[in-house]
C-alpha cells in the first residue's frame, strides 16, 4: 500500500484517538492544532518505512507518542508545574471541585488537567488505557515490560476510581 | 457521596469525547512539510546569525587588535564559536530520527531523547565545548588587557568573571547530566520484569 493510503486508512481509523491524544499533551487551542498537525505529518512520513513488522495501530501509536512526547520534553522548561509519576500523583491536589457533581465537559476537563500532570511514559500509558489497549499493546507500544505496564494499570485503575468517584450515571450517558 | 464509578465508565466517557474530524488532505501534508521546513530553516537561520555575529567581531578584532595575544584569543574564539554550532547542528539531527519511526517504543525514543540532552552536559561533547570556548575568551581578556594597559582594572574584573563563570558551568552542567541520567536509569528499570 502506498504511503498515503496508509495514512488515509490510518487517519480514519485513529484521527479521534489522535485528537484526543494532542488534547491531553497541550492544552493551548492553537499549539494542540500545531501538535495534531505534526502528528499528522510525522505518521504520513513514517508510512515510507512501514514493512508491516507491527500492527498499524501499534505504529500510529507510537508515531504519535514519540512525536507528542517529544513536545513535551522540549517545551517543559516553559511549564510552571513539575511533570510527576504516577506514585506521586497522589501528593497533588485532586482539584478544587472535587465535592460537587460534574457536567461531561467539567469532567473531562479535570481528567485532561490530571493527564497533563504526568511525565511523557505514565501519560502514554494512561491515554492507550483511556483507548482501550490492553496491558499486551501497551508494552508493546511503549517498550515498557508487562509486568510494570500490569501495575501501573492497576494504579491507575486506583487512581481514577479514586479522582473520579463523583461522574453520576446521568452525565455519563448523558452525551 | 456514592463511590460508584468504576475506571471502565471513565474509559467510556473518554471514549465518547466530540471529534473535530481533523483530518489532512494530501494538499495540506505538503502545505504542513513546507511550514516546518520554513520553521526550521528560520530557526538556523537565527542561530547562525548570531554566531555570525560574533564571528564578525572577532575577526574584527583579530585585524584590529593590539597585541598578538588579543589576536590569538579573536581566533581562537572564532574556532570555539564555529566548533559550537557544529556541535549544536549535529545535536539537533541525532534528536529528530527517532520521533519519525513506529520502529522506535516510545521508551526508547524517550531514552534516546534524554541521553542526548545528557550528553550535551557531560562527557567528550561538554568538555571539548570548554576547550574549544574558555581558552578563548581568557586569552582575549588577557591581550585586551596587555594591549590597553589604562583600563586594565575595568578587564581584570570581566576577566575574573568569565572564570566564576567557566568554573561555574562545569558543575552546573554535570549536575543536570545526572538528572538526566537519573531518568535514564527510570526507564530502564521499566524495562525489567519484576
Amino acid at each position: 500500500m502506498s504511503q498515503d493510503v496508509l495514512y488515509q486508512e490510518a487517519a480514519g481509523v485513529y484521527g479521534a484517538a489522535l485528537e484526543r491524544l494532542a488534547g491531553s499533551y497541550e492544552a493551548d487551542r492553537d499549539k494542540r492544532l500545531d501538535l495534531l498537525q505534526d502528528i499528522h505529518l510525522a505518521i504520513w512520513r513514517s508510512f515510507e518505512a512501514f514493512a508491516g513488522h507491527c500492527s498499524l495501530r501499534t505504529w500510529v501509536y507510537r508515531v504519535a507518542h514519540n512525536v507528542a512526547a517529544t513536545h513535551v520534553i522540549r517545551h517543559r522548561r516553559a511549564r510552571s508545574r513539575p511533570l510527576v509519576s504516577l506514585d506521586e500523583v497522589d501528593d497533588l491536589p485532586a482539584g478544587s471541585d472535587s465535592e460537587g457533581a460534574f457536567g461531561l465537559q467539567q469532567s473531562l476537563g479535570r481528567l485532561r488537567e490530571f493527564i497533563q500532570q504526568l511525565n511523557p511514559l505514565e501519560r502514554q500509558v494512561i491515554l492507550l488505557y483511556l483507548e482501550g489497549t490492553d496491558a499486551a499493546g501497551i508494552a508493546e507500544i511503549t517498550g515498557i515490560s508487562p509486568g510494570n505496564v500490569a501495575t501501573k494499570i492497576h494504579r491507575i485503575k486506583k487512581i481514577l476510581a479514586g479522582r473520579f468517584n463523583t461522574i453520576s450515571k446521568g452525565e455519563r450517558h448523558g452525551q | 457521596m456514592a463511590n460508584d464509578t468504576q475506571p471502565d465508565d471513565v474509559v467510556t466517557l473518554w471514549q465518547a469525547q466530540g471529534s473535530e474530524g481533523f483530518r489532512m488532505s494530501t494538499e495540506d501534508i505538503r502545505k504542513r512539510l513546507e511550514t516546518v521546513n520554513r520553521k526550521v530553516r528560520r530557526r538556523n537561520f537565527d542561530g547562525y546569525l548570531v554566531c555570525a555575529v560574533l564571528i564578525v567581531f572577532f575577526t574584527g578584532w583579530m585585524f584590529a587588535g593590539m597585541g598578538s595575544l588579543q589576536k590569538v584569543g579573536a581566533v581562537l574564539m572564532i574556532i570555539g564559536i564555529s566548533y559550537l554550532v557544529w556541535q549544536l547542528r549535529q545535536s539537533r539531527f541525532r534528536g529528530a530520527a527517532t520521533s519519525q519511526s513506529g520502529d522506535t517504543a516510545s521508551l526508547d525514543h524517550l531514552r534516546t531523547e534524554l541521553a542526548r540532552q545528557r550528553d550535551f552536559h557531560r562527557g567528550p561533547t561538554f568538555w571539548s565545548r570548554m576547550i574549544a570556548l574558555a581558552p578563548g575568551s581568557l586569552i582575549f581578556f588577557a591581550g585586551f588587557a596587555q594591549a590597553h594597559p589604562e583600563i586594565a582594572v575595568p578587564i581584570r574584573f570581566e576577566t575574573l568573571a568569565c572564570v566564576v563563570f567557566i568554573i561555574a558551568a562545569i558543575p552546573l552542567n554535570l549536575w543536570m547530566a545526572r538528572r538526566y541520567q537519573r531518568q535514564i536509569d527510570e526507564l530502564s528499570h521499566l524495562q525489567e520484569e519484576h
